[in-house]
């Protein structure tokens, strides 16, 4: 709901205070760009999340079920 | 015949293809540094995210972080958001006191921010003990607030350059930056020093009345903008918001999520 929220606000900002929304559509797309290839290096880290942050914590994985 | 036409006439050359920003090319070369500049951002906060939710051991920002001082900080850039929306209005209309006015208080919001700023990164450091090499939420969080505190210093120097431009030109537009600078590295040696959120206001004010007096003593009488003239205003108004922008993600993924 936050990240919402902010998100809102910070679309506010660039479509009626820097003037978004009158300008030329391509204005818009070079705007709009960093905010695409951030979701998608936002996914490209997700594979990484539990193994890198133990990387640099150096705390153990938990342990593996033994097997029966 | 104009002078293009004159050109196109005689040489056979095509007319020059419409930009993106028909007014001025200066506005479409500060909309892609603000398009790398957000992409500089976002790999911060990508990382942020990743170390974080990654790390079932991450405080919880809320018990650490100073939220209410920081939701001052955020009202005040939002704040300086809308006097420079005030100071782009007025010179458009081609009211000069006006967009000196709102450029001034437009400045000395970022410098109080800075100095509330100094004033938490104290209060973080020597009293709750963290740090940037500490653990990672230390790495993030300073790197974070640092690099977008730097864009807010970066914003006081460049409207403080625009003030000057308006009063005097060129000459007034480096001595004026160069003046709040100044006082803005001063309101944050201050504050480090006295560890007091109030004292570092009370220094921001003052710095902040420096260079308004130091841009109106440049003051000349005939200023650098006016009703038709004023693209720079505008594009010094594009970077104020895009750091108010980014801020407003920065506090709600850091401070409040």
């Amino acid at each position: 709901m936050l990240v919402l929220l902010a998100a809102t606000k910070a679309a506010l900002v660039a479509m009626f205070y820097m003037h978004l929304s009158s300008e030329k559509r391509t204005l818009a797309y070079i705007a709009l760009t960093p905010a695409f290839l951030c979701v998608l290096l936002v996914f490209a880290l997700l594979p990484d999340l539990g193994a890198f942050t133990r990387a640099l914590t150096h705390t153990t994985p938990p342990p593996a079920e033994a097997h029966h | 015949m104009s002078h293009a036409a004159v050109a196109e006439h005689d040489f056979g050359l095509e007319p020059a293809e419409s930009p993106l920003t028909p007014e001025s090319w200066g506005k479409l070369g500060m909309w892609v540094f603000l398009a790398a500049d957000a992409m500089s951002f976002g790999g911060l906060l990508a990382g942020y995210g990743a170390l974080r939710y990654g790390d079932p051991t991450w405080p919880r920002p809320s018990s650490i972080l100073g939220i209410q001082l920081t939701a001052v900080m955020t009202f005040l850039l939002i704040c300086s958001s809308v006097t420079m929306v005030e100071a782009l209005a007025a010179i458009r209309r081609g009211d000069r006191d006006r967009l000196e006015r709102f450029l001034f208080l437009t400045i000395l919001g970022g410098m109080i921010f800075l100095g509330l700023q100094a004033f938490e990164w104290n209060k973080l450091i020597l009293h709750e003990g963290q740090s940037i090499s500490r653990n990672n939420f230390g790495a993030t969080f300073f790197i974070l607030t640092g690099f977008h505190g730097c864009h807010v210093f970066g914003g006081v120097c460049f409207l403080s350059a625009i003030l000057g431009r308006a009063s005097r030109g060129v000459s007034g537009a480096i001595v004026v930056a160069m003046v709040a600078a100044l006082a803005t590295v001063g309101t944050l040696i201050v504050t480090s020093a006295t560890f007091s959120g109030l004292v570092g206001i009370a220094s921001a004010v003052a710095g902040g009345g420096v260079v308004f007096l130091v841009a109106r003593l440049l003051r000349a009488p005939v200023g650098a903008y006016s009703a038709h003239h004023n693209t720079e205003v505008e594009i010094a108004a594009l970077y104020c918001h895009f750091v108010d922008l980014i801020w407003i993600l920065v506090f709600t993924f850091v401070y409040l999520v």
